[in-house]
C-alpha cells in the first residue's frame, strides 16, 4: 500500500538561531497552564545537551526501539524503563516579577525584575532552560556533555580555535514508525492515514505518559493541568488548508520547507530493521517515485487523493531527501524513521583567500580536506545517519559543488556547459541545480501543501 | 431438521433446569470462592473519617496483589498487600482499604513525572457472574471504582463498550461511541465519595455509595447476597500508572443478612429506575416459574415435531 506523508526539511546552514518558531508555536499551541515548561518546536545550541537536558541518551530516558534477535522492541519495554522525564530535566518554567517594575519605591538603582515560578509563583533562582547553552554560553559545561561526541577526540573541538557551532530546531518528527503510537496502551495516540501527522486523541488519552517515554525525541508533553499528553500537530488546522505551519511560515532564515512525499507501507519495518550504517538509504528507499506510473497508480489504488500525487512530485523534501540526498534523519538508529530531515551544516561555507587576494572556494582543493571542515564529520554522523560517516560527506560534497557551479557561472564567467561538470561529479544535473538555487538560496516555494481532499468537496451553489 | 431439533431443545431447557434449581436453591451461578471477608451491616451511619474507631473494630481481610503480567506494559513480578473492610447500612456501603506505603504520592503542579497513588475496586456488573478479572468482557461487564491520591475517585465500567449500539450507549449516559474499553460512567453515577489520610507510612482510605443500582452498568449491593471483588493498587513512586499495577485474584465478600430485612433497600431507589433495572429487579421465583413454563413449552413442542410424520 502507498501512503502519503507530510515531511519537513529544514537546512541547517540558514538557522540564525533567533527562535521565531519556537516563540510563535508557543503563542499558537502551548500558551496555557499546564504547558508552560512544554515547547513543541525549540532550537538547540550544538554541541550542548538540548532539551530536555541530554534527551538523545536513550539509557537515561529509554525512547525509540531497538532490534533484538531480529524483532523491533520498544527500549522501554525491553528494559522496564517506565519513568519520563522531570520537570527539572525539562526546565523549571519562569517569568519575571515585572510588576515590581512599577510598584517599587524610588531609590538610587534601578528596580529588578527577578525570575519567578510559573509553577509556584514564588521567586526561583534559575539554573537550567531549555536553550541555556545557547550561543556556546554555557559550552565549556554543556558542550562536553553532547551525545554525539562519540569517536570525536572533542577535546580539540572545544577548544578556542577548534570551536564551532550550530543551531538544531526541533519539532515533532511525525514518525513513520512512530514508538509513542506503540508504546499507547489506550491507542490514543494515532497516525492520520491521509497526510502521516501523529497526533494524540485528547479523549482516550489519561495521561499515563507511556508516550512521553518512549518518544526518543521527547517531543510528547504532559499536561499536569488536564492530565493528558500533548505534542506537535503539525499545525494541521493550516496545513488542510494549505498553509504551511507557523513555525514555518515564520521562520526568518527560512530553513524549513513542507512538502508530502509517498512511500511504501509493506517495507516499512524492513527500513526500520535495517543494519545500523544502512538505515538512512534504507529510509530513502521506502520513499516512492511519485513521476514513476506505477506508484502513481498504486498510490490511487490506495486512496491518495490526486493533489496529493502532485504534490509529491513537486514536494521539497522528496528531492533534497529521496533524490538529492541532501538531507539526513534525526538519529536513525532509534529506527523511527523521522520524517524531519535535515541538511546538514557546511559550516562555515567554506572559502578561501586566493593569490590576488580574493575570497574564493576552490572545489578541487575543498574535497579532499572535507574531513577538515570546521564540523567533524563524525559528530554530524553521529546525530544524523547512525554513525555512517559516507552519508554525511555525499550530502556535503554536494552542498559544496552546488556552491562552485554558481561561483563559477556567476563570478569567473564560466559557462553553464563548462561548469556542470561539477554537478556531475555529484549526480547533478543543470535542472537540479536551478532548483537547489529557488529553494536553498532564495527560498521560493517553500511549502507545496494539497489541501485536505478537495476533489472530495462537496459542490455547493455559491451566493448570487 | 426435526431430527436435529431435539438437542437443541435439551439444551434450552437443561438451561433453564439448572438455573431454575439454582435460583430455587438460593445458590450464584458462580462465585468468586469462599467468601472471606463479611460485609457487616450497621444500624446507623457509617464513618466516612478513616481513623474513626468504627473501622478499627471491623475484621479485615489482607489481600496480596501481584504485578499485572497479561498485557503490555509488562514489568518484573512483585507483590504489594492490602487491607480492606466494609460495612453497610440501609442507604449506604462503604469500603475501607489501608496499605503501607513509604511515600505519599500525589500529583502536584508541574509533576511530569509524579504519578499519584491509587487503588480500585473491581465487582461484576451482574450479580452471580464472575467476568474476566481483566476488565471484564463485552457479555460480563465489570463495574470499577478508582481512587487516586488525595481525594479523586471515579466510577468506571469496563468491558461493555463495544457490545453496545449507539442508541444504546446514548441511553447509559454513554459517549456514542466508545473511546476505550473502560468508560467513566455519566456524571449521575458518580456517586462515591472518599476520604483518605497518609499518616505514618500508611494510607487509610475510606470510599462510600448508595447500595441501590441507579444505572444498569453499576454494580447493586443485596443483603445476603456475595461480591466479587479484585483489588488493585498503583504505586505512585514506582511509576505505577495503566496496566503498571498490582492486582489480586477474585476474591469473596459476603453481605450480612441485617437482624431484620431492611425491604427499605430496593426501595431507595424510586423515579430513576429504568427498563433494564425493573427486568432485573424480576424475583427469583418469576424467574424459576417462567424457566418452568418455557420447559413444559418446549416439551409440548418436542413431543409434536415427533409425532408429526415425516415429510421425506
Amino acid at each position: 500500500m502507498v501512503r502519503a506523508q507530510v515531511s519537513m526539511v529544514m537546512v541547517l546552514d540558514k538557522c540564525i538561531g533567533c527562535h521565531t518558531c519556537s516563540i510563535t508555536c508557543k503563542h499558537v499551541w502551548t500558551n496555557r497552564e499546564g504547558m508552560e515548561y512544554a515547547w513543541w518546536n525549540n532550537v538547540e545550541t550544538r554541541p550542548g545537551v538540548g532539551y530536555p537536558f541530554k534527551w538523545e541518551d536513550q539509557e537515561r530516558y529509554g525512547g525509540g526501539w531497538v532490534l533484538e534477535n531480529g524483532k523491533l522492541r520498544l527500549k522501554l519495554e525491553k528494559e522496564n524503563h517506565y519513568k519520563p522525564p522531570s520537570i527539572e530535566e525539562y526546565y523549571h518554567p519562569f517569568t519575571y516579577d515585572y510588576e515590581t517594575l512599577f510598584t517599587e519605591e524610588l531609590k538610587d538603582e534601578q528596580p529588578t525584575a527577578n525570575p519567578v515560578s510559573l509553577l509556584t509563583r514564588e521567586r526561583i533562582d534559575v539554573k537550567w532552560g531549555p536553550n541555556w547553552d545557547d550561543d556556546l554560553a554555557g559550552g565549556d559545561v554543556y558542550a562536553k556533555m553532547d551525545p554525539n561526541w562519540r569517536s570525536v577526540e572533542k577535546e580539540i573541538y572545544l577548544n578556542y580555535k577548534g570551536v564551532f557551532m550550530f543551531w538544531l530546531p526541533r519539532i515533532c518528527n511525525h514518525c513513520i514508525n512512530p514508538p509513542c503510537l506503540v508504546s499507547c496502551p489506550r491507542k490514543a495516540v494515532y497516525k492520520r492515514e491521509e497526510d502521516g501527522i501523529v497526533l494524540i486523541d485528547q479523549v482516550r488519552c489519561r495521561g499515563y505518559r507511556f508516550c512521553v517515554t518512549a518518544c526518543p525525541y521527547k517531543k510528547v508533553y504532559y499536561n499536569w493541568k488536564t492530565g493528558k499528553s500533548e505534542k506537535c500537530i503539525f499545525c494541521y488546522p493550516r496545513f488542510e488548508t494549505g498553509q504551511a505551519p507557523v513555525c514555518t511560515e515564520s521562520c526568518v532564515g527560512r530553513i524549513r520547507y513542507v512538502g508530502v512525499v509517498l512511500y511504501d507501507e509493506e517495507r516499512v519495518e524492513e527500513a526500520a530493521k535495517a543494519p545500523l550504517e544502512k538505515l538512512v538509504q534504507a529510509q530513502r528507499d521506502i520513499i516512492l517515485d511519485p513521476w514513476d506510473p506505477g506508484v502513481a497508480r498504486k498510490a490511487r489504488e490506495s486512496g491518495v487523493p490526486e493533489n496529493f500525487i502532485k504534490a509529491a512530485r513537486e514536494s521539497p523534501v522528496y528531492y533534497m531527501f529521496k533524490k538529492w540526498e541532501i538531507a539526513l534523519p534525526i538519529h536513525p538508529e532509534f529506527r523511527t524513521l523521522p520524517m524531519v530531515v535535515y541538511v546538514p551544516p557546511l559550516n562555515p561555507v567554506v572559502t578561501t583567500l586566493d593569490r590576488r587576494g580574493l575570497y574564493s572556494a576552490d572545489y578541487r582543493d575543498v574535497l579532499p580536506i572535507i574531513d577538515e571542515l570546521r564540523i567533524p564529520i563524525r559528530y554530524l554522523a553521529n546525530m544524523f545517519a547512525a554513525g555512517n560517516e559516507e552519508e554525511v560527506r555525499k550530502a556535503l560534497k554536494k552542498l559544496i559543488a552546488i556552491r562552485e557551479y554558481f561561483r563559477m557561472v556567476n563570478v569567473e564567467g564560466k559557462s553553464k556547459l563548462e561548469a556542470s561538470r561539477i554537478l556531475e561529479e555529484n549526480g547533478l544535473s543543470r535542472e537540479d541545480a536551478d532548483l537547489m538555487y529557488k529553494w536553498l538560496a532564495i527560498g521560493k516555494e517553500r511549502w507545496i501543501i494539497p489541501t485536505s481532499k478537495k476533489e472530495l468537496r462537496i459542490s455547493i451553489a455559491r451566493r448570487g | 431438521m426435526v431430527d436435529r431439533a431435539p438437542p437443541a431443545l435439551v439444551i434450552i431447557v437443561s438451561v433453564f433446569v439448572v438455573a431454575g434449581l439454582a435460583t430455587l436453591l438460593d445458590t450464584p451461578l458462580v462465585t468468586a470462592q469462599t467468601p472471606e471477608l463479611v460485609v457487616r451491616y450497621v444500624n446507623g451511619s457509617l464513618p466516612l473519617d478513616p481513623r474513626a474507631d468504627f473501622w478499627e473494630g471491623l475484621d479485615k481481610m489482607e489481600a496480596t496483589l501481584g504485578s499485572q503480567s497479561i498485557v503490555y506494559p509488562l514489568t518484573p513480578q512483585s507483590t504489594a498487600t492490602l487491607r480492606i473492610t466494609a460495612a453497610y447500612n440501609l442507604s449506604h456501603i462503604a469500603f475501607y482499604v489501608e496499605w503501607e506505603d513509604p511515600s505519599m504520592d500525589v500529583e502536584v503542579p508541574g509533576g511530569t513525572d509524579v504519578f499519584a497513588d491509587a487503588v480500585a475496586i473491581q465487582l461484576p456488573v451482574s450479580e452471580g457472574s464472575l467476568p474476566y478479572i481483566c476488565m471484564g468482557t463485552v457479555s460480563d461487564p465489570v463495574y470499577i471504582v478508582y481512587w487516586k491520591a488525595p481525594e479523586t475517585v471515579e466510577a468506571l465500567v469496563a468491558g461493555s463498550g463495544y457490545g453496545l449500539s449507539p442508541e444504546e450507549r446514548e441511553a447509559l449516559g454513554l459517549s456514542k461511541t466508545p473511546k476505550s474499553p473502560i468508560e467513566k460512567l455519566p456524571e449521575s453515577e458518580q456517586d462515591w465519595v472518599a476520604s483518605a489520610i497518609y499518616e505514618g507510612g500508611m494510607w487509610r482510605l475510606v470510599m462510600v455509595r448508595e447500595t441501590g443500582s441507579t444505572h444498569p452498568l453499576e454494580t447493586g449491593i443485596r443483603p445476603g447476597g456475595e461480591l466479587s471483588i479484585v483489588l488493585a493498587r498503583w504505586e505512585g513512586s514506582q511509576y505505577e500508572r495503566g496496566g503498571l499495577k498490582k492486582i489480586s485474584g477474585w476474591l469473596g465478600l459476603k453481605v450480612e443478612e441485617p437482624p431484620v430485612a431492611p425491604e427499605a433497600v430496593t426501595e431507595t431507589v424510586t423515579e430513576t429506575v429504568t427498563v433494564e433495572e425493573v427486568v432485573e429487579r424480576v424475583p427469583y421465583s418469576v424467574v424459576f416459574v417462567a424457566g418452568l413454563a418455557l420447559i413444559v413449552a418446549a416439551a409440548t413442542i418436542y413431543v409434536m415435531l415427533r409425532r408429526r410424520p415425516s415429510s421425506a
